[in-house]
């Protein structure tokens, strides 16, 4: 499979890359994200707590990973283009990490309403160690261009 | 027997057992600050003008916000939570106090927008849990089936939601 630079959705077959996305979560970050979905944990914003657990910092939350995820998607394809979206947790992330998700189109089926795009993501800390990794199947170039 | 084991045990007992949830209007407000939390400025999750000009009511959820969003209601009095700060959301009750638990992914398939507005009800049953080895030790995965609907209306996610629990390693400032 070749892999190609970015192209638009519509347009995208199997070996495409998304354009990738790279985001510097911050404690303050956490915080809000924490506030906003009531998640009390201590993991996500009490570095000393975080630290008797055994853990590098204050970790990034297994769904704003996945909110990470989900917007490499949406920004090149539509706010609600993202019909399924997978995703696993393989190595924990702090604030000290710079992530950048990319994405390679793996499959592409052609519909009444649109297309179908199937892509598997990958999130990268800047040594390139995977944190998340996942998959998404975007519906692009309906009546609506996924903007619903 | 180990901590995990008692919980897994305890689990294992309320396999197949389902929650059902109300939790009410959900308003604007925290579908806007959701956005601003993850740093998505698409208007059509913040602005409510641009919403209505797309053809909805309202502003719209970011993909994830269902999934996301670990307490809806008021949650657990302060002196009420577990020494990690965690209440009894889902199926980490009482009997997981003093586990290191965190969340290990989910499999999402979003069927319909959640907009501001919408009576949101949610069911979750308890599909599995497993221990198995892990590189860092011992691994406890707890599996539930989650369903969120709008009252009377369409069916908005289906997720498989995978919790991770793991044994104390030392103990924990309160």
């Amino acid at each position: 499979m070749t892999l190609t630079t970015s192209v638009s959705c519509a347009a995208a077959k199997a070996g495409d890359q998304i354009p990738p996305l790279t985001v510097q979560p911050t404690p303050l970050q956490l915080f809000r994200y924490s506030a906003v979905t009531w998640n009390g944990h201590k993991i996500h914003y009490d570095p000393a707590y975080a630290a008797a657990e055994g853990h590098p910092g204050i970790l990034v939350h297994s769904h704003l990973h996945a909110a990470f995820l989900a917007r490499a998607c949406t920004r090149w394809a539509g706010p609600l283009s993202v019909q399924k979206l997978s995703y696993r947790i393989v190595r924990p992330a702090t604030p000290a990490d710079r992530l950048t998700i990319t994405g390679t189109v793996t499959s592409r089926d052609e519909e009444v309403d649109g297309v179908l795009l199937v892509v598997d993501l990958v999130e990268s800390n800047a040594e390139g160690r995977s944190c998340a990794t996942g998959t998404a199947t975007l519906r692009v170039g309906g009546a609506d261009g996924g903007a619903r | 027997m180990s901590l995990l084991d008692t919980v897994a045990d305890s689990l294992r007992q309320m396999v197949g057992s389902t929650q059902r949830t109300d939790h009410g209007v959900i308003d604007r407000r925290l579908i806007q600050r959701y956005a601003v939390a993850i740093d998505d400025r698409d208007p059509l999750f913040s602005d409510p003008e641009h919403a209505r000009a797309a053809g909805f009511a309202d502003v719209v959820a970011p993909p994830n916000m269902l999934a996301g969003v670990i307490e809806w209601g008021p949650g657990g009095w302060q002196d009420e939570l577990k020494p990690d700060g965690t209440g009894d959301e889902g199926w980490l009750t009482e009997a997981t106090r003093g586990m290191r638990v965190m969340g290990g992914g989910e499999e999402m398939e979003l069927l319909h927008p959640l907009v501001a507005g919408m009576h949101l009800i949610e069911t979750q049953t308890l599909a599995d849990v497993e221990v198995k080895d892990g590189r860092a030790g011992r691994l406890l995965l707890v599996r539930s089936d989650v369903t969120f609907q709008a009252e009377g209306g369409p069916v908005l996610c289906r997720s498989r939601r995978t919790v991770l629990g793991r044994e104390p390693v030392q103990e924990v400032p309160a």
